[in-house]
């Protein structure tokens, strides 16, 4: 039995727990998903559908049966999945990038010049910008692992199904040595 | 007797190009460097076709986020040092060294900004560190306690990068290999001189 003094205790903890109060702050919380959009699935957003038809199509090489361009299909999502990330964690960096510079000084992001700012400016802003996303950038590594892992399978089964196809249309065991 | 390398660079096919998705380049990275670091790979590698692409594309990809963090960590460092310099002349400072403030505190902060601003106070500091043990090399070492947290992130997501680095060259060595096996058997038939070969699909 949970002692009064214990449940006093664990009843003023509870009203200290994090997380969003007030209606606006629960609205911009809603919002953190949609964000990057990362937990969408590709298939949904109807303008990727043609990217991932030109790119399954490629992948299936000659192969026109329908479990190959099936499989190269989810391959290709897979890989648009990946760029995805990997085009997310740059424009967090540069968002970073752009927050952390002192007020008034100018970026490469204002300048656009980098070639003529010192390398020293140039590791100094990365590094910046690293240390500043560190939580999200580990966030995107688990993205980036789900959609190599996809690729890598779909891929795999593609290559492994051509030799047997093949190995069928030759017949098997054919001719003798 | 200096040695000029000339590399050939690989250019990527103009239909494959649209497929392999934009480079990860920072506003604050040289877009030049990472394509000619493309062209170099692919010149090495010689991607057959549009898979052998987007691995070697992956593999630069990686090993351009493998660069970018490793000169992440130094610039990490190097942005504490001078809390770290003040956290340590905090903790030797005596009353009678205090020549701007009345608290430690801020003392160690007036003299920390005049570390890098005036030599002579630089020198006189150096002096009063060494006689309690202390050189510039543990201003490195608590600087580096102070980002010990961040450093060990930036670890595990290099050892992450270096890996996934690593498995796009086997995935490449794999693809050729099945390859070459699909080329062999497909010799052999035409030579009339064929056997039975045990493939099966990888356990997923």
């Amino acid at each position: 039995m949970t002692s009064p003094r214990k449940l006093i205790a664990n009843r003023e903890n509870a009203r200290r727990s994090t997380g969003p109060r007030t209606l606006a702050s629960k609205a911009r919380a809603a919002q953190n998903s949609m964000r990057h959009g990362l937990s969408v699935s590709l298939v949904r957003a109807a303008e990727m559908s043609a990217e991932i038809d030109r790119l399954g199509v490629a992948l299936a090489g000659s192969r026109r049966d329908p479990a190959a361009l099936e499989q190269a299909r989810i391959a290709a999502e897979a890989e648009l999945e990946l760029q995805r990330v990997r085009a997310y964690r740059t424009f967090v960096l540069d968002e970073k990038t752009a927050q952390m510079a002192p007020l008034g000084c100018p970026t490469a992001a204002d300048e656009n010049r980098v070639s003529s700012r010192s390398a020293k400016t140039n590791h100094e802003e990365t590094a910046n910008a690293v240390f500043g996303a560190l939580p999200e950038l580990a966030a995107l590594d688990r993205y980036e692992k789900r959609a190599l892992s996809q690729r890598r399978r779909a891929m795999q089964w593609l290559m492994y199904t051509a030799i047997v196809a093949q190995h069928d249309t030759s017949g098997g065991s054919v001719g003798t040595r | 007797m200096s040695v000029k390398i000339v590399v050939k660079k690989n250019k990527i096919p103009a239909e494959v190009r649209p497929l392999l998705g934009r480079a990860p380049v920072l506003r604050s990275e040289q877009v030049d460097a990472y394509e000619d670091f493309l062209a170099c790979v692919a010149e090495a590698v010689c991607p057959k076709d549009t898979l052998e692409w987007i691995l070697v594309k992956d593999y630069v990809d990686l090993a351009w986020e493998i660069r970018r963090l490793r000169c992440a960590k130094p610039g990490m460092i190097d942005v504490v040092r001078k809390q770290a310099l003040r956290s340590i002349l905090e903790s030797i400072l005596e009353s009678e060294d205090f020549e701007h403030a009345a608290s430690r505190t801020l003392e160690a902060e007036v003299k920390a900004d005049e570390w890098y601003t005036d030599v002579a106070v630089k020198q006189e500091l150096l002096e009063l560190m060494s006689r309690y043990g202390v050189d510039e090399d543990m201003i490195t070492a608590e600087a580096i306690a102070l980002r010990s947290r961040e450093l060990a992130q930036v670890d595990l997501m290099l050892a992450s990068a270096e890996k996934r680095r690593n498995e796009m060259l086997r995935e490449i060595s794999l693809y050729r290999e099945l390859l070459s096996t699909k080329l062999g058997d497909s010799i052999k038939v035409v030579e009339g001189e064929a056997y039975d070969i045990a493939l099966a699909p990888p356990n997923n």
